[in-house]
C-alpha cells in the first residue's frame, strides 16, 4: 500500500512543468525549514506589551527547543532502525530531487515542519494553519518526488507533534530559567 | 563557503529582515521600522522582502536540490547559517533603523526625575530607537557603577 501510493504519485512527475517546478521548490531541504524558522523568530517581537510579549518569547523558545529535540529524536530512531528509500525498491523518476542515502523512516523534514506547526498552533491558530499547510505540502512533495513513503511522513509528523508538547511541558516546568534570561534580555532591549 | 551556502545565507538574511519588518509593524514597534512614518507600507516592504528572496532562491533557475556531498548543505550547516543570517538581520535592523530614525525618538516618554531607570523591554521601542534606548541603559549602568 505504502509503495503503491509512492509509485502512483511519482508517475505524475514530468507531466506538468508547473507542478514539477512547485514540487521542486517544496521538496527542497530549505524552503519549509527556513519559512518555519522565520515564523518562530518573528513571534519573538509580537505582543501588545511586555507581558504579552513574554508569552510570545516563551513560545519562540519552545519552538527552537522543539526543532532541536525533533532532530535528535529522528537521529536516535535512525540509529536503531534503517528503512531503505522507496527508489531502492521501485523504479521511480528521481528528476525532482537527488537520491538521499540516509534512512527513509522517520522523515526528519516532516518532523521539523510538524513540530513548528504544533508549537505555532499552541500560540496562534492562524499561524499554526499556515505552517500546517506548508508542512503537508512538504510531506506530499517528498512522496511525490519518490524519496519517502507516506508512513515516513506520518512517523516524522507524530514525532514532531509529541516533541512539541514535550518541549512546552519542559519549558513550563523550568519556567524560572527563561524568566530570568528574558528579564536580563529586556534590560538590553533584546526581549 | 560554497555558492549554495552563500545564496542560502543571503536568503535567510533578506527574508529575516523582511519578517522582522512585518513583526515590528504588527507589534507597533516603530523604532524598528525602516519606513517608520508608514507602518502599513512597512508591512508591504516586509512581505516583498520575504516573497522576493524566496522567489529568487527557489525559482531563479539555479539548481538548489543538491546532496551535501556535491555542494549542498547538511543539517548542521543549514542550522549554523540560519543562526548567522537571522542574528545578522536582527543586528542590521537595530542599527539601520536607529540611523534612519535618528531624528525621531528624542521625546521617548522617560522622565529620569520620576523613574531613575530607563523603561525595560522592547515596548519602549514604540517611542524611541534601539541605539537610543541601549545608550540610555548603558549610561544608567555606568552611573550605578560609579
Amino acid at each position: 500500500m505504502d509503495g503503491a501510493i509512492v509509485e502512483w504519485l511519482n508517475g505524475f512527475v514530468g507531466r506538468w512543468a508547473i507542478v514539477d517546478a512547485i514540487v521542486r521548490a517544496f521538496v527542497s531541504d530549505y524552503l519549509v525549514a527556513v519559512f518555519g524558522g522565520l515564523l518562530i523568530v518573528s513571534i519573538w517581537l509580537l505582543g501588545r506589551d511586555n507581558e504579552q510579549r513574554f508569552h510570545s518569547q516563551v513560545m519562540s523558545i519552545v519552538g527552537m527547543l522543539a526543532v532541536g529535540l525533533t532532530n535528535l529524536s529522528t537521529e536516535l530512531v535512525n540509529f536503531f532502525y534503517f528503512r531503505p528509500r522507496p527508489f531502492r525498491a521501485f523504479d521511480l523518476d528521481l528528476s525532482l530531487f537527488y537520491p538521499p542515502t540516509d534512512s527513509s523512516f522517520p522523515a526528519n523534514s516532516a518532523g521539523v515542519a510538524f513540530t513548528i506547526s504544533a508549537v505555532l498552533f499552541m500560540y496562534n491558530r492562524k499561524l499554526g494553519w499556515l505552517m500546517l499547510a506548508f508542512a503537508v505540502l512538504w510531506g506530499f512533495s517528498r512522496v511525490f518526488a519518490g524519496i519517502h513513503y507516506p508512513t515516513d511522513i506520518l512517523g516524522g509528523a507524530a514525532i514532531g507533534i509529541v516533541v512539541a508538547f514535550f518541549s512546552l511541558g519542559f519549558v513550563r516546568l523550568f519556567i524560572v530559567v527563561p524568566l530570568h534570561v528574558l528579564r536580563i534580555a529586556r534590560l538590553f532591549y533584546i526581549a | 563557503m560554497t555558492p549554495l551556502a552563500r545564496d542560502y545565507l543571503l536568503l535567510v538574511f533578506i527574508s529575516a529582515v523582511g519578517i522582522l519588518q512585518l513583526a515590528a509593524a504588527n507589534a507597533d514597534l516603530r523604532g524598528l521600522l525602516l519606513l517608520r512614518p508608514w507602518p502599513r507600507t512597512s508591512r508591504w516592504l516586509g512581505t516583498a522582502l520575504v516573497v522576493g528572496s524566496f522567489a529568487w532562491f527557489f525559482f531563479g533557475g539555479t539548481p538548489r536540490n543538491l546532496p551535501d556531498t556535491a555542494g549542498g548543505l547538511d543539517g548542521n550547516a543549514q542550522a549554523r547559517w540560519f543562526v548567522v543570517g537571522t542574528l545578522g538581520a536582527a543586528v542590521f535592523t537595530a542599527i539601520v533603523t536607529s540611523i534612519v530614525n535618528a531624528r525621531w525618538g528624542i521625546d521617548d516618554g522617560w522622565d529620569p526625575g520620576h523613574s531613575p531607570s530607563p523603561p525595560a523591554g522592547l515596548t519602549w521601542l514604540r517611542r524611541t530607537t534601539f541605539l537610543r534606548a541601549f545608550g540610555a541603559r548603558m549610561r544608567w549602568l555606568a552611573r550605578r557603577g560609579a
